[in-house]
């Protein structure tokens, strides 16, 4: 074996130590620093490359620099030959919200209506899900969970990914999710007619704009209301939970991918004036120089996807994102993944790869989602003042064969296991054999 | 880095003639090329840098230093460039119109070689993945389902035919666990409905096919005068049981593996390659005693209950337990970049670059029984190559040429953006976009739309 | 009636009742003589010969005498051709004209399918109907036979529709009868495959469809093999069971039959040329719509071919979309952008394509390979126009008419009675007012064995088209003549400012209000349809021609067919 890894060995002698108390997610207990990481060369994201120190105390980055002086407390770890990078920040994931993908009973994503804003997403996550584990330990820390499916299926909630509870992982960030109505077909099973997609795609549009309405005289009549210290008649839990978007005091998440379909949402943005994001944009390519008019940012992803046109260009999603970066949208990256979010940084290797550049790439799973969600004074870099999410690795994280070797997340140590790793710790020379 | 690296004059040389010239002929081409000065990864031979690869009549002619060719043979640099052999796709379901012939536990009968769409796109886009051949398999609605076909990607030619592996051993499909099941036992009311019942489907329907051989030899030899009926169903399960036919087997679980290994031994059938295979990794001594093989996903896992109990690591797993492993797609879009999943394998296991090419080269090669002919580079072999910019493990590495039999089929720098070779003369354009849905395993493609169209359809729809 | 379900009977019966008397074939028709002279006509005797100012003398529906300086006799009706152009009647190579469209409710089928058969499937339930002939299918009445022959059609090989096998052709006259019986030429036919799947069951894909063919191919050949030896020598065996099935499809197997193959796209060519060397039976590779890709193997294979009449339709006029951009400026700021270079790049590929579809007949004759036409899959309305286009894509006339006449009927050994205007030969003809590739020639009038059928000119207009030149608003009676019985009720048309809108009653369940949709009014011909079961989704399309108190013409019901339909005004909009 040519890997080595010291801090997952050390944590398996932890877990037969411990082996009641680690049932939940049967990884092993994370360790409280202070942590001084020595030495290693870091990867600030925001202020370029440094040899030196980070140290670790309570949840956050307490000092960065060369010849950080110990303490008494300290746990020191000697990072030579290592990388430090801040933890990745993956803005679309169902991560928590399933756990058997066709086992219904198992995926809590998508509630029943088409208007369902009010269904909080952050209320679903299940902290001891077995794909938190496999997804921290490649050095994703923060993730956003979305719920899918209708016209308005949800409200989406930042995590970080450790806890016992939504509440401890809970990152404080909020966004209804949008469905932008669309004009294209649904996939390969898909046999309706030009005529009837057009239709439809016209009849959604025409349906959301009352949705809309009703939400911005739901907002009015409710100010009023609160003017007059009086109550509004009915609790209507949809139009409640779409008031903060209405009066632009959270941000809507904006699903939408074909070119034509995008330009209908920046249209719609600019009419209501809503704080937009918006999401998919898998043809943003088509249209860039329109959405870095309108100034809307962009999450865009999967990366690793098919074209979704008979025509297109084979490596149009690999190149989608920096095509839009060099027309000047700000483009975060995404996985849109649940079990597999851990292929995150793979996404954003393409996309190096396909002309956005390596910086660039891992900016847009690190500093970019955290600027996007008004949250980089606390995420996205290795700063001091941030919170400690971040990993030691034996190289560049999006590299397939680099190993992540230890994460921190919010100052835990994380323990390195995971069913994956287990599994292979078990099995790699069965006992018995054959 | 520039990853749009220069590596041919593109004046000479255009893929888009080539293809429009070999649109008009049947026949598949060979080829004649001279690559110079690339680091050559041949996998069985070690890496050799700065070396020539001559390609004369579509083989591989010679591997050395200062080659020279013959006077108008194409000359491509590769100063800088990675060589390595064509990658093999050991399952994936493109380039064909039907997957699944789900209508019963066994049809045996039915070949998806019959039914190849040479205009599927996503032939060339696998190809723009360094993919040269790939496996076209039945689903894995049926214990017993169809016989695959293995293609060259000679994107471009129109004939179906021409797209087959001449020479490449016949295979089939079988499939255990939930597929089965789900569809035949909670589909259709029918055996198996339990993976006792799918042992049962394939005990019965070897024992069946010995009493049907039986009655064509006692015809033959003249013993009965009335010719008994033709069965092509039989007459396939036959050839299995006379090793005429590898079987692939869509697995899962640890225990339905050992059950075939049980069966395929009670029959006398020896050769197997378990398909996905998510637990094979709890089982591998036991794999690798039978001799079966392997072809599994680098990391596809939880999308069913029967892959909940999964590893990223199984292929390392299986390698180090010395069965012979492969890395697949099962997708039109892992297909692009396998090249990439064979990585992951250094990530989940350490496998070093040569045991994890092998798996997207000479292992699938060997699964398919065509490794006399491909999967490495060696004197005699197919031409069949593909060029990077940078060592195919890294993430950063992109596919500049493509190369089937001698022919150049892909050329990142003369890439049109459509290159379809079949237009609907009503198209409407802005119609022809697809939304994206999530892509699992592949291997229930058709069986939605013959069998559960309506309230099953949607819970079917997610493949696996 | 034939292939009528009851279910759909009902259905339609909720819409439209009461019988009255049918206006079609059943009217008084005294038939004075069987001798006719054809007087000045243009007649094109056969392809790639001139148009001949000829007379034409036929007697008991045969051509008796052909010439320039013929006379009329006493007991021959003369008629005055007026210098129209006449041509053989053309023969259509592979029809379903007179065979309803019994496509039964999908759902329904296949649950019935898979029920009936847990995983096995029988010949029937798998497609698979050798034995059925199309006679036992085809209705003398249904309108496509009327239309078939509007377009010049005097002979069809009509085939039952249906999936992998469908079954035999009847050689059918396109005459007006009463009975389907009246109209055969032929029963001894043709077998039509296809590679349709089952519903539920298998095969239920290409794969499985290509597979049960193998199979059909040895046992019918084993069947023929083990019927031989019984009777050659029955002692000690067993006598072999009947099939009916594979009887039927015995002669395909000795050659005595021809199997037609549809097999609209290249790919669908391909697999039947495997097919094709699986079987050893003489194939037609038919309804073909696009072959360019497997030219290579048809040549050199040998095939003759059936062409579709279908085409590919030409890119409409953007004159809709121009409407609607006026109409939703803001929205449609996307479709004002000038075409970017993808989309003309695009464009262009279409283009070639279209030019490529059209082109087909063309590969054909510049390669030697023998065609006839045959418009299973197409409009009958279409096929001249089609044919036409193809025309201005290359073909030559002599071709285009050889694919209309002389091949088919030499496909079908008919050579010796059809496909040419020569005596001794049967008196179908086609007469137009120009020369019949002209593109505004039109049909005048089509011979049948010496029966003439006049098509009736409609009232030409010089509007422009979707310009209304009538004034439908008001209230108006119907009488639809469906299977059976015909159905009563009223039609109620009302115009808002520009636009129209309607809806429909039924004089058997009042209250009930069928709304019309998709109305349209072009010149006097109003198209509409009505949802007439919404749950099971049938729709009825009707096209009338109005005049100014009455209106008639068709009314299409899904899964059922083309009925007459005719009315009167009630009320106008003063009224």
């Amino acid at each position: 074996m040519r890997k080595i890894y010291p801090y997952r060995i050390s944590a398996i002698i932890a877990l037969l130590l411990t082996f009641s108390a680690t049932q939940a997610q049967m990884v092993g207990k994370s360790e409280r620093g202070p942590f001084l990481l020595k030495n290693a060369t870091i990867h600030t994201i925001s202020k370029g490359v440094m040899t030196g120190d980070v140290l670790i105390k309570d949840d956050m980055i307490a000092e960065v620099g060369p010849n950080l002086a110990s303490g008494r407390s300290y746990t020191t770890l000697d990072c030579t030959g290592k990388h430090i990078y801040p933890g990745m920040i993956d803005l679309g994931t169902q991560l928590g919200l399933s756990e058997i993908e066709s086992i219904s009973v198992t995926n809590d994503f998508s509630e029943i209506g088409d208007v369902v804003p009010q269904m909080q997403a952050l209320t679903a996550v299940n902290p001891n899900a077995v794909t938190i584990p496999v997804t921290r330990t490649n050095g994703i820390t923060t993730v956003l969970v979305s719920p899918k499916g209708g016209r308005f299926p949800g409200t989406a909630a930042l995590i970080d990914l450790h806890g016992y509870t939504p509440a401890q992982m809970d990152a404080g960030f909020r966004a209804v999710v949008m469905n932008f109505p669309s004009s294209g077909r649904r996939g390969r099973f898909d046999r309706r007619t030009d005529e009837d997609i057009k239709k439809d795609g016209e009849k959604a549009f025409k349906k959301l704009n009352e949705i809309w309405d009703d939400a911005v005289l739901y907002a009015k009549l409710d100010s009023a209301a609160q003017s007059q210290k009086a109550t509004l008649p009915g609790y209507q839990p949809e139009m409640e939970a779409l008031k903060a978007v209405v009066r632009k005091q959270q941000p809507l998440l904006i699903e939408v991918s074909k070119s034509t379909d995008i330009i209908l949402a920046l249209d719609w943005i600019k009419k209501t004036g809503v704080k937009a994001i918006l999401t998919g944009v898998a043809e943003g390519y088509r249209v860039a120089d329109k959405i870095a008019a309108a100034g809307i940012p962009v999450i865009t992803g999967p990366v690793l996807d098919t074209p979704r046109r008979p025509y297109d260009k084979y490596d149009a999603p690999y190149t989608n994102a920096a095509q839009m970066m060099k027309a000047g949208v700000v483009v975060a990256i995404r996985s849109d993944e649940a079990e597999n979010v851990r292929n995150l940084p793979f996404n954003a290797g393409f996309a190096a790869a396909y002309g956005m550049g390596i910086d660039e790439a891992y900016k847009a799973i690190s500093l970019v989602p955290a600027q996007l969600l008004g949250m980089a004074d606390r995420y996205g870099s290795i700063d001091v003042g941030k919170v400690a999410n971040l990993f030691i690795s034996n190289g560049d994280p999006m590299e397939t064969k680099t190993t992540i070797e230890q994460v921190f997340i919010r100052g835990w140590k994380i323990p390195m296991e995971n069913r994956h790793t287990l599994l292979y710790d078990e099995f790699l020379q069965r006992s018995p054999g054959k | 880095m520039d990853p749009t690296f220069n590596i041919m004059d593109k004046k000479l040389y255009l893929v888009a003639s080539l293809l429009i010239a070999m649109a008009s002929s049947a026949l598949a081409q060979q080829g004649n090329l001279l690559i110079k000065g690339g680091t050559v990864i041949t996998i069985t031979q070690g890496v050799k840098e700065n070396t020539d690869v001559l390609i004369m009549d579509g083989k591989i002619a010679e591997i050395g230093k200062d080659l020279k060719a013959t006077a108008g043979t194409r000359v491509i640099d590769a100063t800088g460039q990675f060589v390595m052999p064509g990658i093999i796709d050991a399952h994936s379901h493109i380039g064909i119109d039907a997957v699944n012939e789900g209508t019963h536990p066994v049809t045996a009968e039915v070949n998806v070689g019959e039914a190849i769409d040479p205009f599927d796109i996503a032939i060339y886009r696998a190809l723009a993945g360094g993919v040269t051949i790939s496996h076209a398999m039945h689903g894995s609605a049926n214990a017993i389902g169809g016989q695959c076909q293995t293609i060259k990607h000679r994107y471009g030619v129109l004939d179906p035919e021409a797209y087959k592996m001449q020479g490449a051993p016949r295979t089939i499909k079988f499939a255990l666990g939930e597929n089965p099941i789900r569809v035949h036992g909670e589909g259709q009311g029918i055996v198996p409905r339990t993976r006792m019942g799918v042992e049962q489907v394939f005990r019965s329907s070897f024992s069946e096919a010995k009493v049907y051989k039986k009655n064509w030899e006692d015809f033959r030899k003249g013993l009965t005068r009335l010719a008994p009926e033709y069965n092509l169903r039989m007459e396939t399960l036959a050839d299995i049981l006379d090793g005429k036919i590898l079987i692939h087997c869509h697995s899962y679980r640890a225990d339905e593996i050992l059950m075939l290994m049980n069966v395929l031994r009670d029959f006398g059938v020896k050769k197997i390659c378990f398909q996905h295979v998510n637990e094979g990794f709890k089982v591998a001594p036991e794999l690798a005693a039978f001799g079966a093989s392997a072809s599994v996903f680098a990391d596809w896992w939880a999308y069913k209950f029967e892959v909940y109990y999964s590893t990223a690591y199984n292929a390392a797993i299986l390698t180090k337990n010395g069965v012979v492993t492969s890395i697949n797609s099962d997708s039109d879009e892992l297909i692009r970049h396998l090249y990439h999943e064979a990585a992951k394998t250094q990530r989940y296991g350490g496998l070093n670059d040569d045991e994890a090419l092998r798996l997207i080269t000479l292992n699938p090669a060997i699964q398919l029984g065509i490794d006399h002919r491909v999967g490495s580079i060696e004197k005699g072999k197919d031409a069949d190559l593909v060029i990077f910019n940078a060592h195919p493990l890294s993430i950063y590495a992109i596919p500049q040429l493509t190369i089937v039999d001698g022919i150049v089929y892909f050329d990142r720098n003369n890439d049109k953006a459509d290159m379809r070779l079949e237009i609907d003369p009503e198209e409407k354009f802005d119609f022809k976009y697809y939304e994206r849905w999530k892509e699992k395993d592949n291997c229930m493609q058709d069986v939605t739309e013959t069998l559960f169209f309506g309230q099953q359809y949607h819970n079917s729809l997610h493949g696996h | 009636m034939k292939g009528f379900k009851y279910k759909e009977y009902l259905i339609i019966g909720l819409w439209m009742t009461a019988a009255i008397a049918s206006s079609n074939g059943q009217d008084f028709k005294a038939n004075v003589t069987r001798n006719f002279f054809i007087k000045d006509a243009r007649v094109v005797q056969a392809p790639g010969m001139d148009a001949v100012l000829t007379s034409l003398r036929i007697k008991d529906g045969i051509i008796d005498e052909v010439g320039s300086h013929l006379v009329p006799f006493y007991n021959e009706k003369v008629i005055q051709a007026d210098s129209q152009y006449v041509y053989a009647g053309f023969i259509d190579a592979l029809s379903h004209a007179g065979i309803k469209k019994e496509e039964e409710k999908r759902e329904e089928r296949r649950e019935g399918n898979r029920n009936a058969s847990k995983g096995v499937a029988n010949y029937e339930q798998s497609g698979i109907t050798p034995q059925v002939s199309a006679l036992s299918k085809i209705s003398a009445k249904d309108a496509s036979i009327a239309d078939l022959r509007k377009s010049g059609f005097v002979l069809a090989q009509v085939f039952p529709r249906g999936r992998m096998v469908a079954g035999s052709s009847t050689l059918l006259s396109l005459g007006e009868t009463d009975h389907e019986d009246k109209m055969v030429v032929s029963g001894q036919g043709a077998m039509l495959a296809s590679f349709t799947p089952a519903s539920g069951v298998a095969p239920a894909t290409v794969i499985g469809v290509i597979a049960k063919f193998k199979e059909l191919f040895k046992n019918t050949a084993l069947y023929h093999d083990n019927e031989l030896a019984y009777l050659k020598n029955p002692a000690g065996i067993k006598k072999p069971g009947y099939s009916e099935e594979l009887a039927a499809l015995v002669p395909l197997h000795k050659k005595m039959m021809n199997l037609y193959f549809m097999a609209p796209k290249s790919k669908d060519i391909f697999r039947a040329i495997e097919l094709h060397k699986q079987s050893g039976y003489t194939f037609v590779l038919s309804d073909i719509q696009h072959l360019t890709p497997a030219l290579s193997k048809i040549k050199s294979g040998g095939y003759s071919l059936v062409l579709s009449t279908q085409l590919p339709e030409e890119p409409k006029e953007e004159k809709k979309e121009k409407d609607n951009a006026e109409k939703k400026k803001e929205e449609k700021s996307v479709d004002k952008a000038p075409k970017s270079e993808e989309e003309l790049a695009l464009e262009k590929r279409k283009e070639e394509s279209l030019q490529d579809y059209l082109g087909q007949a063309v590969l054909c004759e510049k390669n030697n390979i023998s065609f006839a036409f045959g418009t299973a899959s197409a409009k009958s309305g279409d096929v001249l126009k089609n044919i036409r286009r193809m025309v201005k894509a290359g073909l030559s006339e002599k071709a285009a008419l050889s694919a209309l006449t002389t091949t088919p009927a030499a496909m079908m050994q008919l050579s010796n009675r059809y496909g040419t205007i020569e005596k001794g030969k049967v008196a179908s003809f086609v007469f137009f007012d120009k020369p019949m590739f002209d593109e505004k020639a039109t049909v005048k009038q089509v011979w049948v064995e010496g029966t003439a059928y006049i098509n009736e000119e409609k009232p030409k207009s010089e509007s422009k088209a979707g310009e209304a030149l009538i004034k439908p608003e008001g209230n108006w009676t119907y009488s639809a003549e469906l299977p059976g019985q015909a159905q009563t009720g009223k039609f109620i048309f009302k115009k808002d400012g520009k636009s129209y809108s309607g809806n429909s009653t039924d004089d058997n369940s009042p209250g009930e209000n069928f709304a019309m949709e998709d109305l349209v009014i072009d010149g006097n011909v109003v198209k509409f349809k009505i949802i007439v079961d919404p749950t099971n989704s049938i729709t009825a399309y009707l096209e009338l021609t109005f005049g100014t108190d009455n209106y008639s013409g068709t009314v299409t019901i899904d899964s059922m067919g083309s009925f007459a339909i005719k009315g009167n005004k009630i009320s106008g909009p003063n009224f």
